[in-house]
């Protein structure tokens, strides 16, 4: 378990570390927790000729809302962000998410952000901020972009950003009355990898009836992705028992998952169907106590 | 009794390991020191056609690179001679080494390892244990009819280790029957999974070798040793720093001699540190898979009077202990119940798996998860409780065990009251969860041990024993046995230990056997020092040596304890006066239990179970029948360990032992994609974490056994690994109406199981 041989820079600034990348662009990675890529690198599925460990650049892990919406720098750590209490008030899918990663030694060192970028099949982050309607905050020398995070993940370990790109921001838009979000996730046991996650965002209009929805799923694609089906068929419904099943199975056809060591595909696909369901209902249950 | 035992000790070893002060095999540095890398097949099956080494002898910064070629042509192996050091002409599993190298850096001996040109012939893996077994099926050892092997060994095809209890008349007890039931169970793979994986340090000086290994049997890896490198056992010195845990997966002989053999051709100092695939695919001393049928004849009264199983164990590529420890699997097969007709068959099967060994009570889990379930199937049957059955059925006091011993005074059936006590059995419960029972019997192992006791002159006392301390606080255990005989406080005596150089020889942290046997040698080097310091207390006192006792640092008067002299001042004096007061022990071992001899079991090493420690766990769990998870919500044990010498020692056993037993039961299993593991590592290697752990209720039933070891005691370190799973299994099928039947019961097994598959 040993890695190939790789260059390794700590800049201070994160204008030093966009020209490193920029001066060896496509062989560079930036390295934040390093949970993730740092296994890779040792099983040799990731070769950078240079790791840019942006863990000494001041600024990157501020937890704020600004306009309407919450802004968490790339480097907050998931127990940072479990533990902030405008995440408490206001995003329980988020904290909901980030309290069930990993153990407490991983969410004291992965970073949102280095998880977003890392882009794991099976990561919790990206069918969170899917689900959200949220958006990264990609900058490179002298250039700054927003980019949706519907769209964003691409396949394996592949999304929008670019190699000359760190991603400085994840952007969430604040939710209003009547919203309330859920995180369900199936483990083999504590702390695992999902089988089956998903991230539900329910906004309940005034009539009961559900006016948006986000849906996010992940580790049942080749990338999380947005359950754009179900969410049509429960846009303007009533969030009853058996539209959330129609959604589930909607989100179930959506679904591409393998077989590996968490099960065969009917396995996940009946989990999806399952999975959704529950995220649903505990969502629409949370936006109904958040009259 | 008792200033000592029986009091709650914290183990001497305990703070030094968890402030980070105990030093283990891989922190180890010396001067000079190399690092070793092994090149492994990476296939399961292939002739080798060509295996070039020169251009890593070449790579400059390598020393040393050895293949078969470089040592001495020796079969070795526990119960049969089936390895080489390194493979020899075939490849019989994924781990095999090909070559070893030593280098300056671990990252020069792994480029090392990758520039070796290496040239396989892929054959068809054999994997099926029971096509294995068919006549004609491919023989995983060709010409094993060649090796040495113990004498007991059946040679027959790829079965190395036929094994059966005959016992009573089989078909008459199955006439008598009302009801007969049968099942069949199949428990995959798992390994034992130390945090510390092998690590080996070997250091040569003239004709000499010292090696630090991470073993639990230094003695037994010494005798490895010195036969694949043909050295005389003065040469050998093998010492264990602190031991990061075994769980049996470091017994015997594994790495020593190839690091031994780096360290003399590079003529410097090689250490070897494994890494966690290595540590699945490498090493030996997995759990076995089993297949296992029973078939059972009941009256209605739900007497048992016919039991009939077959148990087929995976070994892998080569025996290690496996037929010694299907021998103990059919003493499980039969349970601690009364049979007065019985007939148990054990195989044990070569397959071109990672080779399957001692795991904490080989066998003992998987069989006990197998028969335990059958036997909630039979009372289901007889529409009797399960608890009822049990009771029925279980042994006690005069009883015969399946090959003929006579049961002492035993608890059995009060571990099994006891465990259902805890639980609250039978009382309601939610919609979804269920409660499920099990109970089972092991051994204790009677073996050699030697013992030295010095007493320093300023009334410490020093215990030297050959004995291996692999965690569960056995050797620490030993301290206490000292302090009690010698009426010294435990801080008092220090403990030199697992180095083959100071102490007598010693099987090792294997067969829970430590306090069992080195018990009694400290008992009986105790006794000499205890001795001596009486006569010279009676001169001193003027008293009968009978009438004196030995007490908190003091010689004195029973009667009049103001009459007394301090042992210090013996000790001071009789080191002035030209006196060294030591003492040694080494008690014959105790005999086996008599058996019928009609069976082949015991015949390579267990006709009975000595001194058995009896239990029973009962576990409460929560199915979501959506899913397949099953959350076990609590586990509560009754066991009966003779007299309990440390209760805090061994309640650390049996928690340990559940949450094992609970990673055993739910999510540890090993995958094999065409004979490769397929998850040889912790992401996909489940282990249950401290998140994934129930509330536990321990109890003992605590009495002294006629034939236990020191104070009556018996082996504490295996036992509570036993029965938790099978007590889970039952709470399954109690809360879902279904049993599965496949080990370990992952989320998709029960969910298949839930949806009428046979998973």
């Amino acid at each position: 378990m040993i890695p190939p041989r790789f260059d390794y820079a700590r800049p201070a600034s994160l204008d030093e570390a966009l020209q490193l990348l920029a001066s060896r662009e496509g062989e560079a990675k930036v390295l934040a927790g390093g949970f993730s890529l740092l296994p890779l690198m040792k099983y040799r599925l990731a070769q950078p000729g240079l790791l840019v460990d942006i863990g000494r650049v001041a600024g990157l892990d501020a937890i704020e809302e600004v306009d309407g919406e919450l802004r968490i720098g790339a480097r907050a750590t998931h127990g940072a962000i479990a533990g902030h209490p405008l995440v408490a008030a206001r995003y329980p899918l988020i904290r909901e998410a980030a309290g069930g990663i990993g153990d407490p030694q991983i969410r004291n060192w992965g970073t949102i952000g280095g998880s977003c970028a890392h882009a794991d099949p099976a990561s919790d982050w990206p069918a969170v901020i899917q689900a959200l309607r949220g958006s990264f905050v990609c900058r490179s020398l002298g250039r700054e972009r927003v980019v949706a995070a519907r769209g964003f993940f691409l396949d394996v370990f592949t999304t929008g950003i670019e190699p000359t790109e760190v991603l400085t921001q994840v952007r969430v838009p604040r939710p209003g009355p009547r919203s309330g979000g859920a995180y369900v996730k199936l483990e083999r046991r504590t702390g695992d990898f999902a089988t089956v996650g998903v991230a539900a965002q329910v906004q309940l209009g005034a009539d009961g009836r559900i006016a948006e929805v986000g849906l996010g799923l992940t580790a049942v694609a080749d990338a999380p992705f947005a359950a754009g089906d179900a969410e049509d068929a429960l846009r303007g419904a009533l969030p009853t028992a058996e539209k959330f099943r129609e959604a589930g199975l909607a989100a179930a056809r959506q679904a591409r998952p393998t077989e590996d060591r968490h099960g065969p595909v009917d396995y996940k696909l009946t989990m999806v169907r399952v999975m959704t369901e529950r995220a649903l209902r505990l969502a629409t249950e949370r936006a109904q106590a958040n009259g | 009794m008792s200033r000592v035992l029986g009091r709650r000790f914290v183990r001497a070893d305990g703070l030094p390991k968890v402030t980070g002060q105990a030093r283990y095999a891989a922190d180890l540095v010396l001067p000079g020191m190399l690092h070793a890398a092994f090149l492994h097949a990476g296939v399961p099956r292939a002739r080798i056609r060509r295996l070039d080494v020169s251009a890593a002898r070449a790579l400059p910064g390598v020393l040393a690179v050895l293949t078969q070629d470089d040592v001495p042509f020796v079969r070795f192996g526990a119960a049969v001679e089936d390895r080489t050091l390194f493979a020899h002409e075939v490849v019989r599993f994924e781990g095999e080494i090909l070559a070893a190298v030593a280098a300056l850096t671990p990252e020069l001996a792994d480029r090392a390892c990758r520039l070796i040109e290496v040239e396989l012939e892929a054959l068809p893996p054999v994997l099926d244990p029971e096509a294995a077994l068919a006549p004609g099926a491919p023989l995983v050892h060709e010409d094993w009819q060649d090796y040495s092997a113990n004498d007991g060994i059946v040679r027959d095809g790829n079965d190395c280790g036929f094994v059966n209890i005959v016992k009573g008349d089989i078909e008459a007890g199955f006439a008598a029957a009302d009801e007969i039931v049968e099942g069949r169970y199949v428990a995959d793979m798992s390994h034992p999974v130390p945090i510390e994986p092998h690590a080996v340090l070997a250091q040569w000086e003239g004709d000499r070798v010292t090696v630090w290994s991470t073993t639990q049997t230094p003695f037994p890896a010494r005798n490895g040793l010195t036969r694949t490198l043909e050295l005389p056992e003065s040469a050998v010195r093998v010492v264990v720093p602190h031991l990061g845990g075994g769980f049996g997966g470091k017994c015997e002989f594994h790495f020593e001699a190839h690091v031994a053999a780096l360290a003399r051709a590079a003529r410097r100092p090689v250490r070897l540190v494994f890494d966690r695939r290595q540590e699945f695919t490498a090493t030996d001393m997995a759990r076995h898979g089993i297949i296992a049928t029973f078939r059972t004849g009941v009256r209605r009264d739900g007497t048992i009077v016919a039991h009939e199983a077959s148990l087929i164990l995976d070994t892998g590529a080569y025996a290690t202990h496996g037929p010694v420890i299907t021998e103990i699997a059919t003493m499980m097969a039969a349970g601690p119940y009364r049979h007065p007709n019985m007939l148990v068959e054990g195989r044990t099967v070569y397959s071109n798996r990672t080779p399957a060994g001692s795991t904490r009570a080989p066998s003992g889990p998987q069989v006990c998860w197998a028969l335990e379930q059958h036997v909630d199937a039979i009372a289901e049957r007889l529409g009797l409780d399960k608890l009822e059955f049990r009771l029925r059925n279980i042994v006690a006091e005069g009883d015969e065990g399946p090959t003929g011993q006579r049961f002492e005074k035993i608890g059995a059936r009060e571990s099994l009251l006891e465990a259902a006590r805890l639980i609250g059995w039978g009382r309601p419960l939610p919609p979804g969860d269920g409660m499920g029972l099990a109970v089972g019997w092991w051994f204790s192992a009677p073996g050699p041990a030697g013992c030295y006791i010095k007493l320093n002159a300023d009334g410490s006392a020093t215990v030297v024993t050959g004995a291996q301390e692999n965690g569960s606080g056995s050797v620490m255990g030993l301290a206490l046995l000292a302090a009690e005989e010698l009426g010294l406080a435990p801080e008092r005596i220090s403990l030199v230990y697992q180095d083959t150089d100071a102490g007598a020889f010693d099987s090792g942290s294997s067969g829970s056997q430590t306090t069992f046997n080195v018990g009694r040698a400290v008992l009986a080097a105790s006794a000499q020092i205890r001795d001596r310091l009486l006569r010279m207390a009676a001169d001193e006192l003027e008293a009968n040596p009978l009438d004196l006792e030995l007490v908190e640092g003091v010689v004195r008067a029973k009667d009049a304890p103001g009459r007394s002299v301090v042992i210090a001042a013996l000790a001071r004096r009789a080191q002035d006066d030209g006196e060294l007061i030591t003492g040694q022990g080494n008690p014959p071992a105790p005999k086996m239990p008599d058996s019928l001899g009609g069976s082949c079991a015991g015949r390579v090493a267990f006709p009975a179970f000595a001194a058995p420690a009896f239990f029973a766990h009962a576990a409460r769990v929560r199915v979501d029948r959506e899913t397949g998870v099953v959350r076990v919500l609590e586990v509560a044990a009754g066991h009966e360990f003779g007299r309990v010498l440390n209760p805090i020692g061994v309640e650390g056993q049996v928690e340990g032992g559940i949450v094992h037993g609970l990673g055993i039961a739910l999510s540890e299993g090993t995958v094999f994609r065409d004979g490769n593991q397929a998850n040889p590592h912790l992401l996909d290697y489940k282990l249950q974490t401290a998140a994934d752990v129930p509330a536990m209720k321990i109890a003992f039933v605590d009495a002294p056994a006629a034939d236990g070891g020191p104070y009556g005691s018996k082996g504490v370190g295996e036992p509570p690994v036993v029965p938790t799973a099978a007590a889970v299994a039952n709470a399954i099928a109690a809360a879902t109406g279904v049993r599965v039947r496949h080990l370990p019961m992952t989320p998709v097994r029960v969910w298949a199981a839930l949806a009428g598959e046979d998973a």
